[in-house]
């Protein structure tokens, strides 16, 4: 009876093992059915006092030069680390490049702290907490949130048992030969698109035990979002984000973002270079959002018409009607335009509409992908009320196909050729080196 | 010996009182026109270069080859586009700096060389054959190479080549596209078997090179990611060089002693010589494929910081000028010697032994320009030594600085030796002796007018 009764027992237990694996197996097989394909990431608009604030590592190390004389005995072997705190303070008019554009002014400040050892005149190699206190001003444009301008200061203090050693004082301001656009919105899933910019940075003040940059920095990057899931921080509303990286033209990862739209902005986020060259790893610990605006705005666009999908050079007809929330009158109130860095003015009706006329242009942008010719955002402003909104069109051509095509032939064109010559010097650089 | 054997030849057809006076000069002439075999057994020094961060080293020749090779390859492939320099810069091979480095089981000091080359082309079809804008097409070819050379004896080195080409072109909508192709060697070396310093015509050694080398063939477009393949794999090379000759070469402006080097089989027409003068340099290279010259570069231009000779320039045009002015003076002493021995001798046959003769005689005005100057006084060779110490890129400036000196007839006293020194004190910390001191007395001494004015061209020096 013994043995009968434990045949049973493992025949139950086996029957049971085996139904939890079918179900576990048919809950799989449900999920992948009704997984939908993840989002494209749109222009979002920021609000007038959104502040997110993070735990930030800095990876000083990188500060430090291991072969330049000057550093040596330099120890910083743990990252430094603060808070960060970044705010949506304004959005203002910038003039860049002989255009006007609609901006974000973005502030961003932090302290951070760690411990480390460095060589000092006369007293040779000191130790003690590094202090640095960071403050930036960034601005964003609306349309695409590329990055214009950034000034920042830095101050790195070592405090030490004799005292404190200033090891750097200064206003670092960074511009950009065109926009450094990190989405190119709209992003598709499994887009991946290239840019290249030089970044100019130039220092005012006493930089210490540092050597300013060369002036100019030039920036290949690419681009691809193909990863959407959850992040690995755990965030209400942030369960499931994109993550989209960003890699030097070797494919070496330089940044990431773990981007979340009901946070209206990054979850985590590593950066190539928050400051004199070194990377920072940001976690968001709150976010506080501004005070949202109180009016919708409603575009009609004339029939046929693809947002995605504009012909270079036509016009494009927009219907904008703005309802407030207190269903207000706004007639005879004017409307801004800002589109390709220039501004026009429309005025709305008795039925707080307008139709808008703009001409889609001829103007690439500065993110190269196979997909489509030039992205660019067009910014809607009721004056009055500074109340802002954002979207974007895409401009294709036939030209797309031309390009890859004449790309191509250009590849093939030199393919014969690249070793041919390659032998001469390799008997030249050997014979030279005797 | 090439010269009589061919004045004999001459003469023998000829004759002629004045047809041999005439074909005597014009062989001298020709003799130097042409890169000639001196001395057939003559024991070639060649030093091995002390370099210094911003020495360097120009060569012609290189854009030459490979604008033919590019025109080649398209003529090969049926395409008929006109290809144009717009601008280049020649090979340039410069030290760049002196490093710790590992290579292998070396550890320890290593001269970093760095070699450039750039070429823009511009490439030009029959109007409306193309989809090109303009028919029109840019083609930039950078060479990049650098190399790690270990400062004490070591078998190991290092060298990574990069040759990028970028083609920049326009679609007919007016937008701009390129695409690039991108060659890279890495590769580390053990060699082993050198050239000897000292060898003679004749000489053969074997060097035997093994390669670890990596190579990446990569190519992208519109500045986007790089598509790569990457390969890895170890080479032998093994190398045969032969001494055949010690010539005097003639450059453009110029006539250099060196010693010609073979690399390869030259009985086969495959092989490389090379031209190398007493100072360790390559002077000049030929390639040859089939006995037909495929590749052939010339030192155009250099700055050796460590110049044994402080009257030397360092361009090879200034160089060869007092190279150029000995060989002309020693043309004009030929000549006298030949016209006085014409006189005497009138139709006699030459004798052998007088070109022996005047060979030596040669011989001995070289070496005669060869002795450095004695004069030079003891100020301008403390300077020397302390600039090469202290701040060796002064150097570059210090024929200039010396023949300041000599027109003012500074640095021939004492007196001038201790200013100088109190002027070095005061701003290195070091005297021209290597004396150090902290302390520094250039206050107000008196001195003579002359010695004024040089204290005041030492300080304008110092502050330059």
């Amino acid at each position: 009876m013994q043995t009968s009764s434990r045949r049973l027992r493992a025949i139950l237990v086996s029957l049971l093992f085996f139904c939890m694996s079918l179900n576990l197996g048919s809950g799989l097989a449900e999920l992948e059915n009704i997984q939908e394909d993840p989002p494209n990431l749109e222009l979002y608009n920021m609000v007038i006092g959104d502040t997110w604030v993070f735990d930030t590592e800095l990876d000083a190390e990188s500060l430090i030069d291991p072969t330049d004389p000057e550093w040596y005995g330099t120890e910083i072997n743990q990252p430094l680390s603060g808070q960060t705190t970044r705010t949506v303070m304004g959005i203002k008019t910038m003039e860049y490049k002989s255009e006007n554009h609609t901006v974000y002014e973005i502030k961003q400040e932090g302290n951070y702290v760690g411990v480390g050892t460095f060589p000092a005149p006369v007293i040779g190699l000191i130790s003690g907490t590094m202090k640095v206190d960071y403050s930036s001003t960034m601005w964003f444009r609306l349309s695409d949130h590329s990055k214009l301008r950034e000034v920042s200061d830095i101050k790195i203090d070592l405090e030490h048992l004799a005292g404190v050693e200033q090891l750097l004082d200064t206003e670092v301001t960074r511009e950009f030969d065109t926009d450094a656009e990190y989405f190119d919105f709209p992003t598709l899933w499994n887009e991946t698109w290239t840019q290249t910019f030089i970044q100019n940075e130039s220092w005012n003040g006493d930089s210490g035990y540092f050597s300013p940059p060369g002036n100019e920095k030039l920036k290949e990057r690419a681009y691809g979002y193909n990863n959407y899931s959850a992040p690995p921080l755990v965030w209400n509303g942030c369960e499931v984000s994109s993550y989209v990286e960003q890699t030097n033209s070797e494919g070496e990862p330089t940044e990431y973002r773990w981007f979340c739209p009901s946070i209206r902005g990054s979850l985590i986020e590593w950066t190539e270079d928050i400051i004199l060259g070194v990377p920072a790893y940001s976690e968001l610990i709150s976010f506080t959002p501004g005070v949202v605006q109180t009016a919708q705005f409603v575009f009609v666009f004339e029939e046929g018409f693809d947002r995605s999908n504009v012909t270079l050079n036509t016009p494009i007809l927009i219907n904008l009607k703005i309802i407030l929330q207190n269903e207000s009158s706004l007639e005879n109130e004017n409307i801004t335009v800002n589109y390709l860095g220039k501004y026009s003015n429309w005025t709305l009706n008795e039925t707080n509409s307008v139709l808008i006329n703009i001409s889609s242009n001829l103007s690439k942008d500065s993110t190269t992908t196979l997909y489509d010719w030039a992205s660019h955002g067009v910014v809607i402003e009721l004056n009055s009320h500074s109340i802002f909104t954002a979207f974007t069109i895409t401009l294709n051509s036939s030209s797309i196909a031309e390009g890859i095509a004449l790309r191509s032939e250009s590849l093939e064109l030199m393919s014969g050729w690249r070793d041919g010559s390659f032998n001469f010097i390799t008997i030249f650089g050997e014979q030279t080196r005797w | 010996m090439e010269v009589l054997t061919s004045s004999q030849f001459l003469e023998n057809k000829q004759g002629g009182k004045m047809n041999k006076f005439a074909i005597l000069i014009t062989t001298l002439f020709l003799s130097i026109l042409i890169p000639m075999n001196v001395s057939g057994d003559e024991e070639f020094i060649v030093n091995t270069p002390e370099y210094l961060v911003g020495d360097f080293f120009q060569y012609s020749g290189y854009t030459n080859t490979i604008v033919n090779e590019y025109k080649n390859t398209l003529q090969n492939e049926g395409n008929n586009a006109e290809v144009t320099i717009l601008e280049h810069e020649e090979l340039l091979v410069n030290i760049a700096s002196f490093e710790e480095c590992e290579l292998k089981n070396y550890s320890g000091f290593c001269q970093r060389g760095k070699t450039s080359h750039f070429v823009n082309l511009s490439l030009e079809w029959e109007h409306n054959t193309t989809n090109y804008f303009d028919d029109q097409m840019y083609v930039l070819i950078r060479t990049n190479e650098e190399s790690l050379t270990p400062q004490s004896e070591s078998p190991w080195s290092w060298t990574k080549r990069v040759v990028l080409i970028t083609s920049i072109f326009k679609t007919n909508n007016n937008d701009e596209h390129n695409v690039e192709r991108r060659t890279t060697h890495e590769y580390t070396t053990h060699t082993s078997g050198k050239a000897p310093e000292i060898f003679s015509v004749g000489d053969t050694w074997i060097s035997l090179e093994n390669r670890e080398l990596r190579s990446e063939y990569s190519q992208r477009e519109n500045n986007g990611l790089w598509d790569k393949i990457i390969t890895n794999e170890n080479r032998t090379i093994t190398r045969l060089f032969t001494a055949t000759s010690f010539d005097l070469l003639n450059l453009e402006e110029s006539i250099i002693p060196v010693i010609s080097v073979i690399e390869g089989d030259k009985e086969d027409g495959n092989y490389t010589a090379t031209y190398i003068d007493e100072l360790g340099f390559v002077r000049k290279i030929e390639n040859f494929v089939n006995n037909e010259i495929s590749f052939s570069t010339d030192l155009e231009e250099y700055r050796y910081l460590r110049t044994p000779d402080p009257s030397a320039k360092q361009t090879v045009q200034m160089g060869s000028t007092c190279f150029g002015a000995f060989m002309a003076s020693s043309l004009i002493f030929v000549t006298i010697v030949f016209a006085n021995e014409y006189r005497k001798q009138k139709i006699q046959k030459i004798e052998l032994g007088e070109y022996n003769e005047l060979e030596v005689r040669l011989k001995e005005l070289k070496d005669k320009k060869k002795t450095p100057n004695n004069k030079e006084n003891k100020l301008k060779n403390k300077l020397r030594t302390f600039y090469l110490e202290h701040n060796p890129a002064k150097l570059e400036h210090l024929n200039e600085i010396i023949i300041k000196m000599e027109t003012n007839s500074f640095g021939d006293t004492e007196e001038h030796i201790e200013l100088l020194n109190m002027q070095l004190i005061s701003r290195y910390g070091v005297d021209l002796d290597g004396n150090k001191s902290d302390e520094s007395d250039e206050s107000d001494l008196e001195i003579p007018e002359s010695s004024k004015k040089f204290k005041e061209f030492m300080k304008s020096l110092l502050d330059d």
